[in-house]
């Protein structure tokens, strides 16, 4: 899936500057190589932090790659040799048409030198079917007709033993069936089976079993249950003599690759289907389940680079902070350098090849790791995600993701050491020698460029953005202007002022309560990476400039006596140096953020999914389809002869239904046609639902062209008279909310948009047509009964009754088990395929294996919390070293061991918990802005402060206890010993 | 000048380093007094010790044999935590490259021996403020060390010492980095709080014109003390 040559060529480019610059400078590269081999542990530190940003990287392609290669391999298991289809199909729902057509259809497309290779018509049922002898049944087995002689091409059904299964070779009144559906009816050859066809005027057929075929290839068709008959035996049972409901064309280049074709076959396929007229479409269902897949590979590798981005960026933050250090460390050494006749181009060579050094074995570490971490989180999504039956899930990767996540990651930390060391380079000999502090203003001139560009930038920015609707500048361009200022201001005041008053301008423009973010599909990634970044950003300005020497005043101001020496200079020294603490606290609060934003997610879940269930189910308990056309005849009847009308709120009205039809619908005047599902609803439904409405019509004209007001100022009148409208007028409809706009069910891709008052045209697909008014839109998008509701009436007067289904609608009376009541209204009405769901026990699943998959989101990234523990750990080590004659004088004056360990250990806390607390802090505002402008409609606001605080309190325990060994060393250090100490 | 009681006796002292393959015996069986009140200067080359003696005399190090009394108490049988709040309660420390804490304010360099010691915080910031004053530092308070110059470092460094009224001040080359004048001015400073407060001050220097201010002169040489002597007395 991935091209390597980019990755190779940057690795090999790389390699080369790395290799020039050694070879060029052999003493360089003896310098960088004997640094790196002074501070092994510090290098083991840093390599680990730094890794994981690659390994970050590579873990989501290699997920990335996985979910590809199952749910491409799914579509091979699914479609065997067929690459495309030819059918009338509304809403899922196969219509049939002449099998004289096949023949014709072949012959256009040989007429048209059409690339294929199999072409054969079905017949495809679905049926509830029973087999006494194995005591089991199944409501929804598939029913498949086939014609031997039509197969070529097409493949074989492949007994468990290895033999072909001809069709032709079935004795009378026998069929074949795949494995799965033997599992389901427990069924072995010369069992006999009952299929019962039809609802209204049900057909039972009975066949024996001959054989069991394979699930694979053509037995394993859409990975359904599927019962193998001959065509003639299937149209004769089912009454379709003469007819068939799909075509299967195979194209030349076999099961992979006949797909490259695809676009070929299909556009002939369409010319003959247009040439005659019929009222068929040729899909190329493999291209398309193809793209669907690859399409989740974008996806999936999107959602973790996206999340997993702000690891990356902290990862380098690491390497600028690491690469700083470091050269403060050695400051004196490079001012003798300087002096003895190096160039400045010289010491950033030396820096780069040392750093290339990092970049590499990080990359290569990291890659390697991201594997491990990918697999981790494959195993993982197979257990907590339920996936259709058939899916296998298995662990793949594709290597040049490995090498792509390794060039990245190496190219990323080269170039983040190569700016470091263009910093570093930039040193006043003499200052350097004697390790003097860099006088005031040093850095004006430079301070004066970067605002001035910044501010030119973010001028831009806010032009461009505001110009042409682009988020990104509108987002990016007020705080970069603020930023560019503030720098300029620190020209001519104490930076703490001008940089607060930027990180506040920036939270206020992302945060304050205008919504200007335009969201597009192809920017929602990067606007989510931006704004997360610039919140930190704003967030550390405010907290790095402010939030130390408020708490220090706090701490004289209150605390003990016998703390406050420690906790004092604890607070003192992380404004010492803001650079390096505020790069500390990004990497902690970008960490944080991310978690906390999941965290978030999985909050407003949890808080709204008893309001969205209650939204979805409409107050009813149990939903039951019907698999077959038509309604069961006496229902009602039957039900309450078989089950006591007290298990039902409200006895006998707290049973319903709806005549349901899979339409096609376009909004009037336009051409572009939607798959539907029209619900016509009898008046228990009308009396019994309990869906709210988002927007409606304030008054109907009824059938006699009288008024009706629906505004009430009783909410729950109001919503009932809305319903009561659609028995008022039959012209009016009601649809849910996936009709308004994208859904969580229904993407921003397309879809009927409509909202009340417009008009709809409904078609049958067979020529039938209704136009229809719509007169409200509900609360929310609906999962489980989504569509066009109307008047039953509407429904049965308008179109072929003997093409819809039923849906009945049960409301439980309390006690009532939900579990029970569904096994006993399945068995009794076995025979018309009657299938349920309880709406509650749906959705809970869903919600389960969401928060899981959350959970886990917020593990993976949770991982990224070494990139802070590592840039504390080394920000730590090289502190112990800097005050080492510091610690040596805070002995000598009275400092006991444990003040100087708790004056390390209090700094430690201080600044992983800012970081946490700004991350947090930052999270929670955000996500309360995305749920004011996206969600506040359907969802209920929470923060899991509980969920929160356990995630913080692992942070800051596992930071500080991953950090405090340079503490305790620190403390353990004889006075004598630290002040003689010179570094 | 002295008042006559012995309040640091060293007994036989011996400190051998080992740095690596190499061992060094930076103190050969020193013997010494230093009475209560006194200043003394321990003067010699560089790498005879004197830094050495001065550190094990306070406690900062140990010895590897022979013993340490202050006040009469054998500093080897202290625990770490005793001598720390020892030196917190009773000793002073003044380094040739001052060692404030940069991240602090002169003062609140000066205040944080009081706390340490215990000393009610506004009474610390109180007496902290008196004593940068008494060094001539008080328009400075606020300043960090890196906003004053070297004798001004030097002198809030003083006050630091002084400011809990230590009975013994260390001194290790209090002047080392200064120039002349600047040295005479701390010196005379610390001078002043001998005189002025019996204070008990030991300072290394191998600068004569320091050790002009002491009461006695231990000359060292190969971690011995091979003279003691009575130098001429500035301001006397």
């Amino acid at each position: 899936m991935t091209d390597l040559l980019w990755p190779v060529v940057a690795v090999l480019a790389l390699g080369a500057v790395v290799a020039g610059l050694a070879a060029g400078r052999p003493m360089l590269a003896r310098m960088a190589g004997r640094n790196l081999a002074r501070r092994r542990g510090r290098v083991a530190i840093a390599v680990l932090g730094l890794l994981v940003g690659t390994a970050i990287i590579s873990s989501s392609l290699v997920v990335g790659d996985t979910l590809n290669h199952i749910f491409v391999e799914n579509v091979y298991d699914r479609l065997g040799l067929v690459d495309e289809t030819v059918s009338n199909e509304v809403g899922g729902n196969l219509l049939s048409f002449n099998e004289s057509d096949v023949p014709v259809l072949r012959a256009g497309l040989a007429a048209r030198a059409a690339p294929i290779d199999g072409l054969g018509p079905a017949l495809v049922k679905e049926m509830p079917i029973r087999n006494p002898n194995g005591s089991k049944g199944n409501q929804a087995i598939t029913v498949m007709g086939l014609d031997e002689a039509q197969e070529a091409g097409l493949g074989d059904l492949i007994a468990r033993d290895g033999r072909v299964l001809p069709l032709s070779a079935l004795p009378a009144s026998s069929v074949y069936v795949n494995e799965r559906a033997a599992g389901a009816l427990n069924a072995t050859p010369d069992d006999i089976l009952t299929l019962f066809y039809g609802t209204t005027n049900q057909t039972l057929v009975y066949r024996r079993v001959q054989a069991v075929a394979q699930d694979a290839g053509k037995g394993n068709w859409d990975l359904r249950a599927i019962v193998f008959m001959d065509l003639q035996d299937a149209q004769a049972s089912f009454n379709e003599t003469g007819r068939v409901n799909l075509v299967r064309i195979s194209n030349v280049g076999g099961l992979t690759e006949g797909v490259a074709v695809s676009d070929e076959v299909t556009r002939k396929a369409t010319l003959v289907i247009a040439d005659n007229g019929w009222p068929l479409v040729a899909r190329p269902v493999k291209a398309d389940d193809l793209d669907t897949a690859r399409q989740l590979w974008r996806d999936a590798t999107e959602l973790f680079l996206v999340m997993g981005a702000f690891s990356v960026v902290a990862g380098l933050l690491l390497i600028v902070n690491i690469f700083v250090m470091m050269a403060e460390e050695r400051k004196p050494e490079m001012g003798v350098s300087r002096a003895i006749g190096l160039q400045r181009s010289d010491l950033t060579t030396s820096f780069l090849l040392e750093g290339s050094v990092f970049a590499l074995a990080a990359a290569a570490l990291g890659a390697l790791a991201g594997l491990g971490l990918g697999a981790v989180m494959i195993y993982f999504f197979g257990i907590l995600v339920p996936l259709q039956e058939g899916i296998r899930v298995t662990f793949y990767f594709d290597p040049a993701s490995v090498v792509l996540a390794f060039a990245a990651g190496a190219v990323m930390t080269f170039a983040s050491v190569a700016l470091a060391a263009w910093r570093i380079s930039r040193l006043n000999v003499v200052r350097a020698i004697r390790d003097l502090p860099e006088p005031e203003g040093r850095h004006a001139a430079l301070f004066l460029v970067s605002g001035a560009l910044l501010t030119a930038l973010g001028v831009a920015g806010v032009a461009w953005g505001f110009a042409v609707d682009y988020s990104l500048g509108k987002v990016a361009g007020v705080p970069l202007l603020a930023l560019g200022l503030a720098l300029g201001a620190s020209r001519w005041f104490p930076a703490r002022w001008p940089m607060t008053l930027a990180g506040l301008a920036n939270l206020t423009w992302q945060l304050g309560p205008w919504h200007f973010v335009t969201l597009r599909e192809d920017e929602e990634s990067v606007l989510f990476v931006a704004i997360g970044l610039l919140l930190v950003l704003g967030g550390i300005l405010v907290a790095v400039f402010n939030a130390a020497p408020a708490l220090k005043a706090l701490i004289v101001a209150s605390s003990r006596r016998r703390g406050r020496p420690a906790a004092r200079i604890a607070m003192s020294y992380p404004m010492e140096r803001p650079f390096r603490t505020g790069m500390t606290l990004a990497m902690f609060a970008l960490i944080l953020f991310t978690v906390t934003v999941i965290s978030m997610v999985q909050a407003l879940q949890g808080a709204s999914v008893q309001q969205f269930i209650a939204q979805q189910s409409g107050g009813y308990d149990i939903v039951g389809y019907t698999t077959t056309y038509g309604e069961i005849p006496n229902f009602r009847t039957i039900l309450f002869s078989n089950l006591s009308a007290t298990w039902f709120r409200g006895n006998y009205s707290g049973v319903a239904s709806a005549t349901v039809l899979p339409a096609k619908v376009r909004t009037e005047n336009v051409t572009q046609q939607f798959d539907y599902t029209l619900w016509g609803i009898d008046n228990f439904l009308v009396n019994s639902n309990q869906y709210g409405f988002h927007d409606h019509l304030p008054w109907i004209l009824d059938e006699n062209g009288t008024r009706v007001d629906l505004i009430s100022p009783d909410p729950e009148r109001e919503r009932e008279a809305v319903w009561h409208a659609l028995g008022q007028n039959h012209s009016y409809a009601v649809v849910d909310r996936s009709a308004t706009g994208p859904s969580q069910f229904v993407g921003p891709g397309g879809g009927l948009r409509v909202s009340p008052g417009d008009a709809v045209i409904v078609d049958d697909g067979e020529g039938r047509q209704v136009r229809l008014v719509i007169l409200g839109v509900l609360d929310q998008a609906l999962q489980f009964t989504s569509g066009i509701f109307v008047d039953q009436a509407v429904v049965k007067d308008n179109f072929n009754v003997s093409r819809t289904y039923t849906a009945y609608f049960f409301q439980l009376a309390p006690g009532t088990d939900s579990q029970w009541m569904r096994g006993e209204l399945e068995r009794i009405f076995f025979s018309y395929g009657l299938r349920t769901i309880d709406i509650r026990e749906e959705i809970g699943r869903a919600f389960d294996a969401s928060q899981e998959v959350l959970t886990l989101m917020q593990a993976y990234l949770g991982i990224g919390l070494m990139v802070g523990i590592a840039g504390l750990g080394v920000v730590t080590a090289r502190a112990v070293v800097e005050r080492r004659q510091q610690i040596g004088a805070l002995r000598a004056i009275g400092f006991t061991r444990e003040m100087v360990l708790w004056s390390f250990l209090i700094e430690i806390t201080f600044i992983a918990a800012l970081g946490i607390v700004v991350g947090m802090a930052l999270g929670v505002v955000l996500a309360y802005k995305v749920y004011s402008v996206f969600f506040a409609d359907f969802a209920t606001f929470a923060v899991p402060w509980v969920n929160l605080g356990i995630i913080a309190s692992i942070a800051l325990v596992a930071t500080v206890a991953a950090t405090a060994s340079p503490a305790v060393r620190a403390s353990k250090i004889p006075p004598a010993e630290a002040l003689r100490y010179i570094e | 000048m002295s008042d006559g009681g012995v309040l640091v006796r060293a007994i036989n002292a011996h400190k051998v380093y080992n740095s690596g393959a190499v061992r060094v015996h930076a103190l050969r069986g020193v013997e010494l007094e230093i009475r209560k009140g006194e200043m003394v200067a321990v003067m010699g080359p560089s790498g005879c010790g004197k830094t050495t003696l001065l550190n094990c005399l306070s406690g900062l190090d140990d010895l590897s044999e022979g013993e340490v009394f202050i006040e009469e108490v054998p500093l080897n049988r202290m625990s770490d935590r005793a001598k720390t709040k020892y030196r917190a309660l009773r000793m002073g420390f003044i380094f040739q490259s001052y060692n404030l804490l940069p991240v602090l304010d002169a003062l609140e360099n000066v205040e944080l021996p009081l706390l340490v010691a215990g000393v009610a915080p506004k009474e610390a910031r109180t007496r902290a403020e008196d004593v940068l004053a008494s060094v001539g530092l008080a328009e400075f308070a606020r300043h960090k060390p890196s906003e004053l110059s070297a004798g001004q470092q030097q002198r809030v460094a003083v006050a630091r010492a002084l400011a809990n009224r230590p009975a013994i001040v260390w001194a290790d080359e209090p002047t080392g980095n200064l120039d002349s004048d600047t040295s005479a001015a701390v010196m005379q400073l610390l001078h002043e709080a001998n005189r002025g407060n019996r204070q008990t001050f030991v300072v290394v220097t191998h600068d004569p014109a320091i050790g002009a201010y002491a009461d006695r002169i231990l000359r060292m040489k190969n971690g011995q003390i091979v003279e003691q002597v009575t130098p001429e007395r500035v301001g006397a």
